[in-house]
């Protein structure tokens, strides 16, 4: 996906389009098994900021919309792939329940949560820890 | 509340409907762990029925639940306990917290923790 650094406005209001196109093969072989029903899935979405306090945004093909970088968790994995290194600073939110069930385009369901920024409802951190992003 | 799910039935378990349809096979679940703590800064502590281990009252995750509500039913089908869960602790996810079960089943877990606080009711273990 193309992705460029934008400046942090007072009232940031993007929110994060999963690209959820092209099945990760954890899915997809659960897919084989399940069929096309709803399932509670792991992602996992990254707010990058650089030295001038720029969020990253991608522009994700198959939706034509900006969000942050964000994925699908896989068995085994450890760090999502970003192409550009970071340093993961904290925990900033997590987040589920019916509000985040998708569609796939394909017509698949899934129930999806993950780590993003902060919503006005969402739990207080206090104490972040993630062990994974 | 738990939605209408095409193939899964009202009031089953998400986790029971998946493994007869995908077996022992790993696979990545989520947890909600609640970390209780009562008046006198105690934190409540079970004895788990199936791996003899103590651990912290929780489990796992159904379809169209928040892991608030979740850490809710958890509490209280396992303690006896009304909790509300007032700060998010962590999460912990990544091939570190895969866990074969005694049955077989083989998991990548994911939990989500969750500091409590007790509102009501006495303990009431499940055994």
């Amino acid at each position: 996906m193309a992705a460029q650094f934008v400046r942090r406005s007072p009232t940031p209001s993007f929110e994060a389009p999963l690209s959820l196109a092209e099945p990760s093969s954890t899915i997809f072989d659960l897919r084989t098994l399940t069929g096309p029903t709803r399932l509670i899935t792991v992602g996992a979405g990254a707010l990058i900021r650089d030295e001038v306090g720029r969020v990253l945004l991608g522009l994700l093909s198959a939706s034509n919309l900006w969000g942050i970088p964000a994925g699908l968790m896989e068995l085994g994995e450890t760090r999502e792939e970003l192409g550009i290194k970071i340093k993961l600073r904290r925990l900033v939110g997590v987040f589920t329940g019916p509000e985040y069930f998708h569609t796939c385009p394909d017509g698949k369901h899934v129930c999806r949560h993950k780590a993003k920024r902060p919503r006005r409802d969402a739990v207080p951190i206090a104490k972040g820890a993630i062990h994974l992003c | 509340m738990i939605p209408q799910n095409s193939n899964l039935p009202d009031n089953e378990s998400y986790v029971r409907w998946l493994r007869e349809r995908i077996g022992t096979r790993r696979v990545i679940l989520t947890y909600v762990t609640t970390l209780i703590e009562d008046e006198h800064g105690r934190l409540l502590w079970q004895r788990r029925s199936d791996f003899g281990w103590w651990g912290l009252p929780g489990g796992l995750l159904e379809i169209g639940e928040t892991f608030q509500e979740c850490a809710r039913r958890e509490a209280r089908e396992e303690t006896g306990l009304e909790v509300e869960p007032i700060e998010l602790l962590g999460v912990y996810a990544g091939p570190q917290y895969e866990l074969p079960y005694p049955n077989g089943d083989e998991v990548q877990q994911c939990t989500v923790a969750l500091y409590c606080r007790i509102t009501g009711r006495e303990l009431n273990p499940d055994g």
